[in-house]
């Protein structure tokens, strides 16, 4: 297996914060990837940096070998990279089906002349797209939320159609940040599995963050970076970085 | 992986960004000893064509009054859309509050002479009127809205209409014409100055020094140190910067961040009444003459940096010498342009030079704490 | 394939509305023209309206309760209008029917402005500004008036591109401070620049201002239809309404368009979330532009509308006083809601206007005002009832802005509808058993640290 994101000496300060400080890491294609780490180490920010939110200071981040560094947002996303957001944010006075209809590229009716010109290509087009969303909600089992607005979803719902979102852009690489923060521990669960069912089905590589160990845990979890003030302090397969003593003293140490 | 997918070069933002990145960058500076060399120039060709002139007392003392007065005003301004995170539109109207109630001490007052002590006791009753309406205003709209947690858009609108109010319930009861604040005559004081350019080069001429324009200066060089003062040393001002900096927080450490939000408000809105009395003194007062002042004073807070009170000081100072520096060179230029009525871009220059920091550099001089 | 719009005819609720308004503009049509009795009509067309909205009104959906809501202001303004017409108040509803056209192009553009994408523009006098000055300047200078015009909106256009692109990647409230200041510094140039001064036949003018503007159709009106029997009500002002309604109609089309469209919900996501837009790969900048130069282009037919209304535009009439005009009926009209403009322009100008017709030195009201005042002030000027209608126009802002931000007629959700795959509507969610005890526990939201 190869390689799909390569980060090389990675630098990101705030001011005096050392958000990430000399950062480098490997993720292989079509792998469960977790970034683990206490609160405030810095995950957050390598994945705005990643996707093109917040500009590096220094180094390199190569996607499928494109660098992303220099990238706007759309670019990174239009290469197959998407991600979430740790507060997950929904455009809360739409509808799910419109939240996430959205993120489809080369629609027909993002160009102005086209829903003027060519309406009924453009109407096709939003057909099928609303077949896609509708078969994602079911996977997903959410269909009876579709025409709800999203200001009116609880945490746990928005998290799903939070997935649901990201998963109509046909990513090949999906980051999710704590994709099951403020959930609770019956629908993390369920969350998990679901994430999980939606890598194998769709081929996807998966990176995501958490701030437990809990995840480390799991068997689906293929690779684990822990992290700590900017940095990957360990790394390896689950059943080895449970025991490396680094993680421990990160964790316990604290 | 397929090249197909990877295109849609964003063109228009890839372009922006370049030239936004030549601005901030090394090349800033480039753009700005090109402006000086220009002015520069221009200058010499000014001298030269022996009709650029400068009183360079007349310049100072013009220019410092005019700042006193941008200032006041911009002070609480910085001050409210620091802590409140707004852009107040209604904030020049305290300022015609300030100036009204001038106007009020002079018609309660009517059967004597006004004596010279009026003026101060004028300022107090503006700063104490401006500064309640100030406070009425957060109470009736701002508070309200801010509670329903609406946007910083929502408060920007809401603040356009009440400035509205404001300046028509005035209209109400004073007429849309202007008023003078009658007090008591004063004798310029006759002051020697350099008048640089001409056939001469550089004339001595005498220049007569308004009192109204002194007493503006001096009046608002005590209020500011005495705000730099309380701000600094006491525990209120320390209770307020520390609200401005992070309201939540402030919250959470004991901190009353509602008195505090009052306060600010008072001090602001007061600040903006005292430059309206200081205003009054000298110049006639109409209900509009507010508004004018508005956008001058969100170029001084934007070039001081939001929240940054040094800021505003320095800010204010340069724009007002920019100002009154650009009546020289506007006047002369009409010749050589065989135009008229060139002066009257004087006024745009503030606006101009608003733009020009919020494109360039939107952090202003001194983005950051009111405790700069 | 099936066709979106199907669904929407066979829609049992539309029917319903669809008939409702027949009758109801029937009613009208035929007690005005057949019958001429027209009080009879209103009151009828009332009691169809009354019961519209009291028939099992939770059937309704949000989109029928506006088209309801919209069609009751407009045939009752248009009702008003028609029972006016013999009375002295005629020449007040034909001025009130020209400026409700000019602000419903003026709210349209804010609407797809702020109301669709988000952006703060303070800045819609400056469009106005250019639209009227270069659709004057063109057709004083001998320019046919409807070559005058589209120039005059292709500038507002252009303007408006511009100034998005330089500033549009500011925070709100800084591109809110930068586009009043550019409609001041427009203003000044108005006020000093002699190129900006012009009359037929002379460029040389003193005062600023740009005089004797020629209005569109004016010879063909006085030529033809002036004769023709049918329009013996008609005079030249109210034929300019028509032809400003018109000009609605257009701009209302083509918003619409946008506005229910996939590109109208792109838009509104960039108004939702900017951020979360650009990462799912859109370019935000370039929406905004281009939606900056729409809006640039109705409130750029606004301003020639304007200079048609006055026929001799000076810097007064551009005032910031006109944004927040703008603004107040957009907030009114509800913002998102294009129908939501013309309600809310017919209601701002109505109250803005109404109270000139109470504007009687007579009146008890006014009597008793200025009485008061003269006690507060004994020197004051008689009270002028112009600052009175600011007062209430900012009043009425600031409390639509607290008590009902949504506005007359709220945003209507965008739901595609296909046969055979219907959802159920939205705010009407009947939760399943699976997701309800799914979120049991989950009520305490996410409250992760929010540092982005
Ligand atoms: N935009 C920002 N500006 C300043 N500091 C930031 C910003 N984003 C994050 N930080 C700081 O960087 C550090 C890392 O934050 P973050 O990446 O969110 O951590 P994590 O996601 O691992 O909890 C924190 O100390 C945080 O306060
Ligand atoms: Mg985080």
């Amino acid at each position: 297996m190869s390689n799909i994101l390569e980060i090389k000496n990675l630098y990101k300060y705030f001011g005096g914060i050392r958000a990430i400080d000399n950062l480098s890491m490997q993720v292989r294609e079509n792998s469960l990837t977790a970034l683990i780490g206490p609160n405030g180490c810095g995950k957050s920010t390598l994945f705005n940096v990643i996707s093109g939110v917040l500009k590096a200071d220094s180094g390199s981040i190569k996607f499928n070998g494109t660098e992303l560094i220099g990238l706007q947002p759309n670019e990174i996303n239009h290469l197959g990279l998407s991600r979430t957001f740790q507060d997950t944010k929904l455009f809360q006075n739409l509808t799910v089906v419109e939240n996430m209809m959205l993120p489809p590229k080369h629609q027909k009716g993002e160009k102005l002349i086209n829903i003027f010109k060519s309406k009924e290509k453009v109407d096709e087009m939003e057909t099928e797209l609303l077949d896609k969303a509708l078969d994602i909600l079911d996977l997903l089992e959410i269909r009876h939320m579709g025409y709800e607005y999203t200001k009116n979803l609880s945490g746990g719902q928005s998290k799903l159609v939070d997935l649901a979102r990201i998963l109509m852009s046909d990513p090949k690489m999906l980051l999710l940040d704590e994709p099951t923060a403020g959930v609770n521990p019956a629908l993390t669960e369920k969350l998990f599995q679901k994430i999980f069912e939606m890598k194998n089905k769709l081929n996807l590589t998966v990176m995501i963050i958490e701030h437990d160990m809990d995840v480390i845990m799991r068997d689906e979890v293929d690779y684990v970076f822990v992290s700590n003030l900017g940095n990957i302090v360990a790394q390896g397969i689950p059943k080895e970085v449970q025991k490396n003593k680094d993680v421990i003293e990160a964790y316990l140490g604290k | 992986m397929d090249k197909t997918e990877t295109e849609m070069p964003s063109s228009i933002s890839r372009i922006i960004d370049k030239y936004k990145d030549f601005i901030k960058t090394k090349d800033a500076s480039v753009i700005f000893y090109g402006l000086l060399v220009f002015l520069l120039v221009i200058t010499i060709i000014g001298f030269r064509s022996q009709n650029l002139t400068f009183n360079i007392t007349l310049l100072i003392f013009a220019s410092l009054y005019i700042a006193a007065i941008y200032l006041c005003i911009s002070l609480g301004l910085s001050m409210t859309y620091k802590l409140l995170d707004f852009a107040n539109f209604a904030h020049a109207e305290y300022f015609i509050i300030g100036a009204y109630t001038a106007i009020m001490w002079n018609m309660i007052n009517d059967y004597r002479d006004p004596v010279f002590m009026d003026i101060f006791i004028v300022i107090v009753l503006g700063f104490i009127a401006a500064g309640l309406v100030a406070i009425l205003g957060d109470i009736l709209v701002f508070k309200p809205l801010r509670k329903l947690n609406s946007s910083s858009e929502t408060l920007m609108i809401s603040s356009i209409g009440w400035g509205i109010i404001i300046r028509n319930v005035v209209s109400v009861f004073f007429g849309a014409g202007v008023v003078y604040f009658r007090w008591v005559e004063t004798k310029n004081i006759r002051i020697k100055s350099v008048r640089v350019g001409g056939a001469d080069f550089s004339t001595s001429v005498v220049y007569g020094l308004n009192v109204e324009y002194l007493i503006a200066i001096l009046v608002t060089i005590f209020m500011v140190i005495a705000l730099f003062y309380v701000l600094a040393k006491t525990k209120m001002g320390k209770a307020l910067r520390a609200t401005s900096d992070n309201i939540s927080l402030a919250e959470s450490s004991g901190i009353k961040t509602d008195r505090m939000i009052n306060i600010t408000w008072f001090i602001g809105g007061g600040l903006a009444g005292v430059s309206g009395v200081l205003f009054g003194l000298s110049s006639p007062i109409f209900p509009t003459s507010g508004f004018i002042y508005l956008l001058p004073a969100f170029a001084v807070v934007v070039l001081g940096g939001i929240g940054s009170l040094k800021g505003s000081v320095v800010a204010a100072v340069i724009i007002a010498f920019s100002q009154n520096l650009s009546v020289s060179y506007l006047s002369w230029l009409e010749g050589p342009l065989d135009r008229s009525g060139l002066i009257a871009y004087q006024r745009v220059l503030p606006f101009v030079i608003l733009i020009i920091v919020i494109l360039i550099k939107p952090q202003g001089l001194y983005g950051g704490d009111l405790d700069e | 394939m099936s066709k979106l719009s199907i669904n929407k005819i066979l829609d049992p609720i539309r029917i319903d509305y669809k008939i409702a308004s027949s009758i109801s503009f029937a009613i009208m049509i035929l007690f005005t023209f057949a019958i001429k009795n027209t009080l009879l009509a209103i009151i009828l067309n009332a009691i169809a309206l009354v019961y519209i909205y009291i028939q099992n009104d939770q059937n309704y959906t949000e989109k029928t309760v506006n088209n309801i809501k919209l069609l009751a202001t407009v045939t009752n303004f248009l009702l008003a209008f028609i029972i006016l017409k013999d009375t002295p108040y005629s020449l007040f509803m034909v001025e009130a029917l020209l400026f409700i056209v000019f602000y419903t192009l003026l709210a349209l553009s804010l609407n797809v402005g702020n109301g669709l994408t988000g952006i703060v523009n303070f800045g819609v006098v400056a469009q106005v500004t250019v639209g009227a000055v270069v659709t004057g300047l063109l057709s004083v200078r001998g320019m046919p008036i409807f070559f005058a015009f589209i120039w005059g909106i292709l500038g507002a256009a252009i303007f408006s591109g511009l100034i998005a692109m330089t500033t549009l990647r500011l925070k709100d409230d800084y591109f809110a401070i930068v586009s009043i200041t550019i409609g001041e510094i427009f203003r000044q140039f108005l006020n000093t620049e002699p190129s900006l001064r012009a009359r037929p036949g002379s460029n040389k003018l003193t005062t600023p201002g740009i005089l004797d503007i020629p209005q569109p159709l004016a010879g063909f009106y006085n030529s033809t239809l002036i004769n023709i029997a049918f329009f013996d009500w008609m005079n030249y002002r109210l034929f300019l309404g028509f032809i400003g309604a018109f000009i609605v109609l257009i701009a209302l089309l083509i918003v619409n368009v946008i506005y229910y469209s996939p590109y109208g919900r792109l838009l509104k996501s960039i108004r939702e979330d900017e951020l979360v837009t650009n990462v799912y790969g859109k370019e935000v900048f370039k929406y905004k532009v281009i939606i900056m130069m729409i809006s640039g282009l109705i409130a750029g037919a606004g301003g020639a509308m304007l200079a048609w209304i006055f026929l001799v535009i000076t810097p007064e009439n551009f005032l910031p006083l006109t944004t927040f005009f703008a603004w107040t009926a957009f907030i009114i009209g509800g913002r998102g809601n294009n129908k939501g403009m013309i309600v809310g322009s017919i209601i701002f100008v109505l109250l803005q206007r109404a109270s000139r017709l109470l504007d009687n030195a007579d009146s008890l009201f006014m009597r008793g005002l200025n009485s008061f005042v003269k006690f507060a002030n004994p020197e004051a000027p008689s009270v002028s009832i112009s600052y009175l209608q600011l007062i209430v126009v900012g009043a009425v802002l600031i409390l639509f802005l607290r008590f009902s931000p949504r506005g007359m007629l709220p945003e209507e959700a965008y739901r595609p509808e296909i046969r055979g795959k219907k959802l159920p509507r939205a705010g009407s969610q009947a939760k399943s058993v699976q997701t309800e005890e799914l979120d049991n526990n989950a009520q305490t939201n996410n409250k992760g640290d929010n540092n982005l």
